[in-house]
């Protein structure tokens, strides 16, 4: 209430208590307002950072290094992928999980859309989609890449449609056997 | 402004990035927009317009925010100050001093905020900035570009409304 003399009196102290004194934005609010930011230069591109060892991609790793590649996110076959760069995509602390099972859904194609739209453009990538982990496992899927050099892997990063969710995406470089 | 308000700015400042960011709105906006609804009558669009070019212009000066008041505080008066000049920039100034018999609607629904919200805009504001967000007469006048006189008498009209209307749900008749 206020500072001054001019109190208001009980009626209305009792009135003022029953409002409610937050609302929440609409959800897709703070999105607008990151990327009104971000066109301002007053929000960084997203942080690109070491992941541990995730022994849980190595096998999506092994299936590439064998030359077979899969494509549980898009539907157009294409020849194997040699990728150069993996691109895990992270739910962390500021993820915003999908609110129902149609919603999850929804996600899913959007991203397979997303990398479908960038195959049109011939960019070489392929996609795939984890089941959850154990405890503490953030890691929900993969893109896998194959361009000329980190900064092409990491624009076609920040492009996600994951960062809309809160999530990240950490770029790693393939090591060649 | 307290240990954990300093933490989240000068992590947003030194970091710029979306988690940094996040964890400021997260914590900032629910309060700030019930106070942009409030001031937009509730009307949602305005409130969403007026807190999203509340949180630009905090972005852009809180580098040079020193914290000599709550950071709640703070943004709170950036985005009085977006929703001032989003009336004068679609030509709306609010009479100074409305026509103490002006009729004014009785909210139909009784619904609590649409009480406030069916105050006269003028009364509105005066009511939401001192008797919900603690603003004294002399910081509102700075703030609306009134004398405190004016904002202690629209004060009153707002708080006779409300009395009215509070008194009416009861069957009760203030005289």
């Amino acid at each position: 209430m206020s500072s001054d003399d001019d109190k208001p009196d009980a009626e209305l102290v009792a009135f003022y208590h029953r409002l409610p004194r937050e609302a929440p934005p609409p959800a897709a609010h703070e999105t607008r307002v990151a990327a009104a930011l971000r066109s301002r230069g007053l929000l960084t591109k997203p942080a690109y950072r070491s992941l541990p060892l995730l022994a849980r991609i190595a096998a999506a790793i092994a299936l590439f290094v064998s030359g077979f590649a899969v494509h549980a996110l898009t539907s157009t076959p294409t020849t194997p992928l040699d990728p150069r760069y993996v691109l895990f995509v992270e739910n962390g602390p500021t993820y915003r999980p999908a609110s129902s099972p149609a919603e999850a859904k929804r996600r899913v194609g959007e991203y397979g859309d997303w990398a479908r739209r960038l195959r049109a453009k011939g960019v070489a990538i392929s996609g795939l989609k984890l089941k959850p982990g154990e405890k503490g496992d953030a890691v929900s899927g993969v893109f896998m890449v194959d361009v000329p050099d980190r900064s092409a892997a990491e624009a076609i990063a920040a492009g996600s449609p994951h960062w809309r969710y809160g999530g990240t995406i950490v770029v790693r470089e393939v090591e060649k056997l | 402004m307290d240990a954990d308000e300093r933490t989240l700015v000068a992590d947003y400042v030194s970091r710029r990035d979306e988690a940094s960011f996040h964890r400021l709105y997260e914590r900032c906006s629910p309060r700030l927009y019930m106070l942009a609804l409030r001031l937009a009558g509730g009307r949602v669009a305005d409130a969403e317009d007026i807190l999203q070019e509340a949180w630009i212009r905090a972005c852009q000066g809180i580098a040079s925010f020193r914290g000599d008041s709550k950071l709640q505080t703070w943004l709170s008066g950036i985005l009085i100050n977006c929703w001032r000049e989003r009336l004068r920039a679609a030509g709306i100034e609010l009479p100074l001093d409305q026509a103490s018999d002006e009729p004014v609607s009785v909210p139909a629904d009784g619904a609590l905020e649409s009480l406030v919200n069916a105050l006269p805009a003028r009364c509105r504001e005066v009511l939401i900035l001192h008797d919900l967000e603690g603003y004294t007469h002399e910081e509102i006048g700075r703030a609306l570009n009134i004398a405190p006189g004016t904002s202690k008498h629209q004060l009153f009209r707002a708080r006779q409304l409300l009395r009215g209307w509070l008194g009416d749900a009861r069957g009760v008749t203030h005289v």
